[in-house]
């Protein structure tokens, strides 16, 4: 028992960071309500799977639970998590000057703001692959589909950013003039 | 007009298509601007996304992993779990509305402390005028441009390696080796030909002209593809241990090269170059970090990341382009 918490355990600070991330670029910057979900995907592992799913297969398993997670967010459409979310920013220990800071958060904003442009399903193949570094056929397992519509969706989703970006460096080249 | 082939390159980028698929699009892409246009656009891509990394807070994340494994573990007196917990129980309506309001009351609290404590009278802010000032001096006689700078661009290091760490091919925890080798105080591997550093005051006098660090970074693409085709090369012995001392001092030099020339190909807003380097700048590390003898799963995984990042075709389309643009 003690063995298999602390298996558990090294899953969960090898993982819960790149899924909290994962979720909270897929939910568009929601911070804390990223770390809930992440939370609640590691307790269902725990509760229901842990000890039947595969050591290998624990990682795609997470990742399929927590993107089932914020889908239902989506559905849900609540918003007492977003002000929830800015007041946990507002309190946040910087550690960053206020420049750098305002500056990244810029950045960050502008790519969380992209990203909320692609469908769910692009969005979230995309993020498997940039982010976590998954191949094809791993996207394909937690999303559920080919590994060709994998390829199709990222390759859409990367010239659908290509071309916002695109589209914005022009709008702000001629808002300079 | 649109390339026919520019579908193939996001495939390309993620490590996706065969050898020869490689080889043939690497060509391709040579001759076609549009691909190459591409290319750099999606590249660029990867970078902003992989930027994005917010910190989770290790304490918080401590508490929940408590929250999941029940009673034996220590529970946190007080934390956002408590809070999201008491949103989910069934007299939740009234509990949001006193955190509500205690929310609200600690954001007035700390703005009119900020408003009352803030340093807005010019006396204040003159001392701390001259204060700066005189750290600024102080730095300039020890010879150190910023230290806070420095500690910053350091940790933006550690960072993008944290980013880059290799993908962990099981679902349990495999402890790294300790790093036996870690970059020193950066120098030119070129001798006097000296490149600049960001905490050197005279960064601009010992900038290299663009066409030279292009030169240096065309010879630096070429050496690390022999590198790795050699790594790649390597099998092993009866004791499944192979020898590799040779490319993991190779990859000890290499590694300097590379972290200078990729701040030189960031200074100057070269994203392609800066994403080659940076995707080449962890293998290198994991060699130059491996033992003379290491054991072969350690080579093998390695060489996996190698393959599943397309190095040693990139680095050979990018060291071509790069000479030919010289030329």
């Amino acid at each position: 028992m003690a063995n298999e918490d602390e298996e558990f355990t090294m899953l969960f600070r090898d993982f819960y960071p790149s899924l909290c991330r994962f979720l909270e670029c897929l939910l568009g910057g929601r911070a804390a309500l990223a770390q809930d979900l992440a939370q609640e995907s590691f307790l269902q592992l725990h509760r229901t799977a842990w000890g039947t799913v595969p050591p290998q297969e624990a990682r795609f398993w997470l990742y399929r639970v927590a993107r089932n997670f914020a889908l239902n967010e989506f559905r849900k459409g609540q918003t007492r998590h977003r002000l929830f979310d800015r007041v946990v920013e507002v309190m946040r220990p910087r550690t960053r000057t206020p420049e750098e800071q305002y500056e990244l958060q810029e950045r960050q904003e502008l790519v969380l703001d992209m990203l909320q442009t692609l469908p769910e399903q692009q969005r979230a193949a995309l993020l498997l692959r940039e982010q976590e570094q998954l191949s094809y056929k791993e996207i394909g397992q937690v999303l559920n589909i080919s590994e060709s519509k994998v390829k199709v969706d990222i390759f859409r989703a990367r010239s659908t950013l290509r071309d916002r970006w695109t589209r914005r460096a022009r709008a702000y080249e001629a808002s300079a003039r | 007009m649109r390339c026919d082939r520019v579908e193939e390159i996001s495939a390309l980028i993620d490590g996706e298509l065969s050898p020869d698929g490689v080889r043939n699009l690497s060509a391709h892409i040579l001759n076609c601007q549009e691909c190459q246009n591409v290319r750099a656009d999606f590249l660029n891509q990867h970078n902003e996304i992989t930027a994005f990394n917010p910190a989770v807070d290790p304490l918080g994340s401590q508490q929940r992993l408590a929250r999941i494994l029940g009673p034996e573990y220590p529970k946190p007196a007080s934390s956002r779990l408590g809070v999201t917990a008491l949103l989910r129980s069934p007299g939740r309506s009234w509990a949001f509305a006193t955190i509500a309001f205690l929310m609200v009351a600690s954001v007035v609290g700390l703005l009119v402390y900020r408003v009352v404590h803030s340093p807005t009278t010019p006396q204040a802010q003159d001392s701390y005028v001259a204060i700066d000032k005189n750290k600024s001096l102080r730095n300039a006689n020890t010879g150190i441009a910023n230290p806070d700078q420095r500690g910053n661009s350091n940790r933006g290091e550690a960072d993008k390696r944290g980013i880059k760490k290799p993908k962990p091919k099981q679902g349990r925890r495999v402890e790294p080796p300790k790093p036996r080798f870690a970059p020193p105080e950066l120098t030119s591997p070129y001798g006097s030909q000296a490149i600049a550093t960001n905490n050197d005051r005279q960064d601009e006098d010992n900038r290299i002209a663009p066409a030279d660090t292009q030169t240096l970074t065309a010879k630096h693409l070429e050496q690390s593809e022999v590198l790795l085709r050699s790594f790649r090369n390597v099998r092993s012995a009866d004791t499944g241990r192979p020898e590799i001392a040779y490319e993991r001092q190779r990859a000890q030099k290499l590694v300097y090269q590379n972290i200078l020339l990729r701040r030189e190909a960031d200074a100057s807003g070269d994203v392609q170059v800066t994403s080659l380097l940076d995707s080449l700048e962890p293998i290198l590390l994991d060699i130059a970090n491996l033992p003379d003898r290491p054991h072969e799963d350690d080579v093998r995984l390695i060489k996996e990341r190698m393959q599943r990042k397309n190095l040693v075709a990139l680095l050979q389309v990018n060291s071509i382009a790069i000479a030919r643009a010289n030329d």
